[in-house]
């Protein structure tokens, strides 16, 4: 089963892995089953320190051979992983107490500003209503960073500017978010095409990985807004350790490689 | 004589009246407290504002059945089964309700506001987002003391809180097994607080874990027995959420409501929440087979 091509959520999820510090706190949202993939496998390798938080409970799952798969944020199932719970009271507002957050989006722009509002109409009320606020304005506020997942990459999703924020990326309307008074920010995007990153001078997004098979021509037609590309590698193959746990471990069902 | 709290369901809802301000229980797609909205339903109360952090589709329910015109929150919807909620989305959209839209930070920090008597809760996350657009009662401001800027996001009270919960004793003492998610913070926040238990215990049961209690009874207006009361929403410790019964059943009729078809949810409502007379026949609607079968996993550690 270890000698099959991985799928590109593998891929993604392997990525993502390399991403988790050791002794960190994670959260993992349920409904972006990618990432918490990412994070299962990084503390079944490298970080079995780190406490992640599944739902309102905060879990070390180190003692369990394989992880069944949950779908909805406060299913109580969890609390079979739990050394504790968490008040969600108490962690909205806790500044720096997650080390990364993961969010998706409608929309995501240069900035990595994120809009989960919805898509306005044209007498100002809603043409598109999307999921809403959720948690997200705060937790990617408090988060050390946070990381921009999507599980589509086209035009449509990737734009030039936001129709509405629902969380703010390195600047809006030129008012950046150190200005703000705001700490972390957006780390990365990942889509299943390519990997931007906002390690340049005005924050904007560049082209930082591609994955395999992918073209430069297919991003950059399926992207709307301009980027960097001058310097863009291969997206990294998962090792046959990080494939097997994925596939033993995380990820039994095989939900990842679904599609 | 120590007053007992326990009582029916009729009787405790006759503090749900049109136009109340009500909060309900639970995160998403557990712990709501379903039989009370089923009650609220079946009373045809009209013109209620609903507070609550992120719902579930029981606040879908509520606006088909035409009892909500106000909501405060940070979600409404099904997660996997559905993203948002086909109802809400369609009362949104054709602005059929009012929504006060809140990150579930802003919602707490309100929430938390109101139990303090404050008249508004000072926030960060959401400075620099659209929030104070999308949601004109929340403003920005420059805090006195460092200056920096910062949203301020009015309180919210409520007049009655809904809530779902394990167990309790008739003097309304209150406990939750495994998570109590916002349910105290719900209740601090509201004038009187209404509790729907899977499991009414002895006094002493109480006593025997009184650290256990999440919400003592002097918080507690009434209690009511309503045994898979959150179905088919889960109830921690008890049961888990009917998945089937959502996606295969509601959310179909939801879906179709949004297209404009309202005739498949009448009939999901006329089966589910008004033909039952009573709790106990909802249960017999639904099966025991189904009940009995939304259990637990078995996690096999090594």
């Amino acid at each position: 089963m270890s000698q099959d091509k991985p799928h590109w959520r593998e891929v993604l999820a392997s990525f993502i892995s390399r991403q988790i510090h050791d002794n960190t706190v994670v959260a993992v949202g349920t409904a972006l089953p990618v990432p918490r993939a990412g994070v299962l496998l990084a503390h079944f390798t490298h970080a079995p320190n780190t406490t992640i938080v599944l739902g309102p409970y905060a879990c070390n799952l180190l003692p369990f051979k394989n992880i069944i798969s949950f779908e909805f944020f406060a299913d109580w199932r969890y609390s079979a992983y739990a050394e504790a719970t968490i008040g969600i009271d108490e962690i909205m507002g806790r500044a720096g107490l997650f080390d990364v957050f993961f969010v998706s989006g409608l929309q995501v722009d240069k900035f990595g500003n994120v809009n989960l509002f919805g898509i306005r109409g044209e007498k100002g009320g809603y043409r598109l209503k999307g999921p809403g606020p959720i948690g997200v304005a705060s937790l990617t506020a408090n988060s050390r960073r946070f990381i921009i997942y999507l599980e589509r990459h086209d035009r449509r999703t990737l734009v030039d500017r936001c129709d509405l924020v629902s969380a703010m990326g390195w600047c809006r309307d030129g008012l950046h978010r150190d200005e703000l008074g705001l700490g972390g920010g957006p780390e990365y995007i990942i889509t299943p095409l390519a990997v931007f990153s906002f390690d340049t001078p005005s924050r904007e997004a560049r082209l930082r990985y591609l994955m395999s098979g992918v073209s430069l021509e297919q991003v950059v037609s399926q992207t709307g807004f301009v980027f960097d590309y001058s310097n863009v590698e291969e997206l990294q193959q998962p090792t046959g350790e990080e494939l097997q746990v994925l596939r033993e471990r995380v990820d039994p069902e095989g939900f990842l490689r679904q599609g | 004589m120590r007053k007992t709290k326990l009582t029916t369901l009729e009787e405790a809802l006759k503090l749900v009246k049109d136009g109340c301000r009500i909060a309900i229980g639970g995160f998403q797609l557990a712990s709501r407290p379903m039989t009370l909205l089923r009650t609220v339903m079946k009373n045809h109360v009209k013109n209620l504002t609903v507070i609550s952090p992120p719902c579930g589709l029981d606040v879908d329910m509520l606006i088909a059945a035409g009892a909500v015109s106000k909501i405060v929150t940070s979600y409404v919807g099904g997660e996997t089964i559905v993203g948002i909620g086909p109802v809400f989305r369609s009362a949104v959209e054709q602005n059929e309700v009012e929504v006060s839209e809140l990150d579930t930070g802003m919602l707490i920090a309100a929430l938390r506001a109101a139990s303090e008597g404050l008249p508004c809760a000072l926030w960060r996350g959401g400075i620099g987002t659209s929030i104070t657009e999308v949601n004109p009662h929340v403003k920005t401001l420059t805090e006195p003391i460092t200056g920096s800027t910062l949203l301020a996001v009015p309180a919210l009270s409520a007049d009655v809180a809904l809530i779902h919960a394990s167990l309790a004793d008739e003097y309304g003492n209150i406990q939750h097994v495994s998570h109590l998610l916002l349910d105290r913070l719900i209740a601090s926040a509201s004038k009187k607080v209404i509790v729907e238990v899977e499991k009414v215990v002895s006094n002493e049961h109480i006593r025997a874990n009184y650290w256990r209690t999440t919400i003592p009874n002097y918080m507690v207006e009434a209690v009511v027995h309503t045994p898979y009361g959150a179905h088919p929403t889960s109830s921690p410790g008890f049961y888990t959420a009917d998945i089937k019964h959502l996606s295969q059943e509601y959310v179909p009729a939801a879906n179709a409501w949004l297209k404009g078809d309202r005739q498949p949810l009448q009939e999901y409502l006329n089966k589910y929440v008004y033909e039952p007379k009573d709790h106990w026949e909802y249960l017999q609607t639904i099966g025991f087979r189904k009940l009995l079968s939304l259990g637990s996993v078995q996690v096999e550690s090594g």
